[in-house]
């Protein structure tokens, strides 16, 4: 278990009990508590939870609602991460990587010990298969750079909070209505609920009920695996075809060049 | 208009700011509104603002009186089986891709031999094409059909449809008794949402609730015993507790199966696939190689 994941698990459940949150945070092992929990004990409770982990949200209801704080971890227990929609593009990623990589040994090799043959045979014919497989070469390096492109681009929306992917609107939008349930849950007033409902980014509506927002946060899940998938299939379909094409031209080329050399075996 | 309609106005126009696909734009939700406070029929209502006319047929048929709280939570139940079953079309897809992929393949490998052949010493031996050519338009044709199989909802590939089928009526019912209908209209209610054969069965599980006899053939809705469950439990006064009871067992079971369905279709479509791109490899040397080689 992470530091963070620790302080989260502590904090709230300690919180929730009515267990003030600073010296609890002086006995967690790490430089930045003792900070938060200078931070807490000067009043700046918000400041300190965001400095040991806390996302801002949480740390916004656990300020004003500490009774909240152990359902707002249950319902967040059943949201999935967002690694969970990155693993099978990250995944389908590597996978191109690898073979394009394979394909662009395997071009290049050819090449290196086939190519020369054939100039020496005919040096017309020879030159025409190897621009094409040179081709095939930068092609591969491209089609790599993208997928390493699109890598970063994934990774790197969550982790400097632009929205790049169609997934991420509709999980934070179900992430909105799990912790609007969570203070539901344990009771806050209309007020501090109004007030949470209007700092949302996504999540609409004063009054909300939670027949709604259960209605909401499943569509919104739904919502994001359904914007995942429609990513993977075209991701893979192009990958795939892309791959496909770049195999099948460095295989005619050999083919083509040897049929051209046919009479001279 | 009374305070419930108010309610289900604003809820509907809430759930339409949210990007629910069951919300209605304010303008849509205050006249679905205002028809029912002037006593239109659910039916009516729901036909001039375009709701799904089942969701009306089904509050009608359960005989339920609070329809604002009823509808809302039915919408719910079809948003989510509407996810399910849009997960449940997109495993079909797969074997499409796949096909397209290896009909591409062929048609460039098949494309390439004509100019190749003549410039090859055997140029005219090409007699090995037509038979594998046959058996690769069948490995296309069993692609496309496995992915009419799931489409379709036919067997094997028929148990993810019936299990969310199950799902979406046990969890009618539990709405319709929560909010007060006897089991044999909540039953009738929620038999809305099914077809074919298993709607047949959900009426027949409804007959039986009211006479006292024996129980239906009910697979693949519901088996026997969960069947026999919910006629006792009515009787013994447990019924909702029953029926969460029974859902979240099928809730279990659904997300089991949906996985190991989507592992079935893939495993077949890539064992069709690479067979097919085998017959595509194997026919391309044959032909190459015989023409190559004196």
């Amino acid at each position: 278990m992470t530091a963070r994941r620790m302080a989260e698990l502590l904090l709230s459940h300690a919180m929730a009990d009515g267990v003030p949150a600073g010296p609890l945070l002086r006995r967690l092992p790490s430089h930045s508590a003792l900070q938060a929990a200078q931070l807490a004990e000067a009043g700046q409770l918000e400041e300190a939870l965001t400095m040991v982990g806390f996302a801002a949200d949480q740390a916004w209801i656990a300020k004003r609602w500490p009774a909240a704080a152990r359902p707002v971890l249950a319902r967040l227990s059943q949201l999935p991460d967002g690694l969970v929609f990155e693993a099978p593009v990250l995944q389908t990623l590597g996978y191109f990587a690898l073979v394009s990589t394979l394909q662009l040994a395997a071009a290049a090799a050819l090449h290196r010990l086939v190519v020369p043959s054939l100039v020496a045979m005919s040096p017309a014919v020879g030159a025409t298969g190897g621009h094409t497989l040179l081709l095939v070469v930068v092609l591969d390096l491209l089609l790599m750079g993208a997928a390493l492109g699109i890598g970063v681009w994934v990774v790197a929306g969550r982790h400097l909070g632009f929205s790049p992917h169609g997934w991420r609107g509709p999980l934070g939008l179900a992430r909105e209505a799990a912790l609007a349930e969570a203070l539901r849950d344990a009771g806050a007033p209309e007020e501090l609920f109004g007030a949470y409902v209007r700092g949302c980014s996504r999540l609409q509506g004063r009054g909300v009920s939670p027949l709604e927002l259960e209605l909401i946060r499943t569509h919104a899940l739904a919502d994001a695996v359904f914007s995942l998938q429609r990513f993977l299939g075209g991701l893979r379909l192009a990958g795939y075809g892309a791959l496909t094409m770049l195999a099948l031209l460095a295989l005619s080329t050999i083919m083509v060049q040897l049929a051209q050399l046919g009479g001279r075996f | 208009m009374s305070d419930p309609l108010r309610d289900l106005q604003a809820s509907l126009e809430r759930l339409h700011a949210n990007g629910h696909p069951a919300g209605l734009r304010p303008s849509r939700a205050a006249s679905f509104c205002r028809a029912l406070a002037s006593g239109s029929s659910l039916e009516v209502a729901a036909a001039q603002v375009r709701l799904d006319p089942r969701l009306a047929a089904s509050i009608t048929l359960s005989g339920v009186r609070d329809v604002p709280t009823v509808l809302l939570h039915l919408i719910g139940i079809v948003g989510a089986s509407a996810a399910r079953g849009r997960a449940l079309r997109a495993m079909a897809t797969y074997p499409l891709i796949l096909a397209a992929s290896v009909a591409c393949t062929a048609a460039i490998v098949f494309g390439m031999m004509g100019p190749i052949m003549p410039l090859l010493p055997l140029g005219g031996a090409t007699g090995h094409a037509t038979p594998l050519l046959g058996a690769l338009l069948g490995s296309l044709a069993l692609l496309v059909g496995l992915s009419l199989a799931v489409f379709l909802r036919l067997p094997p590939f028929a148990q993810g449809w019936e299990r969310l089928d199950g799902l979406v009526f046990l969890d009618s019912v539990r709405v319709f008794v929560t909010a007060g209908a006897p089991l044999p209209s909540a039953l009738r209610g929620a038999a809305t949402w099914c077809r074919g054969s298993t709607r047949r069965r959900a009426l027949a599980l409804a007959r039986a609730s009211e006479a006292a006899g024996g129980l239906p053939q009910l697979e693949p809705l519901l088996d026997a015993f969960e069947g026999s469950l919910l006629l006792s439990a009515a009787s013994a006064g447990a019924l909702p507790q029953t029926i969460e009871a029974l859902l979240t067992q099928r809730r279990l079971a659904l997300e089991r199966e949906l996985p190991a369905q989507a592992m079935r279709i893939h495993v077949s479509a890539l064992l069709l696939a690479g067979s097919s791109l085998a017959i595509v490899g194997g026919s391309f040397f044959a032909t190459y190689s015989a023409a190559m080689v004196r």
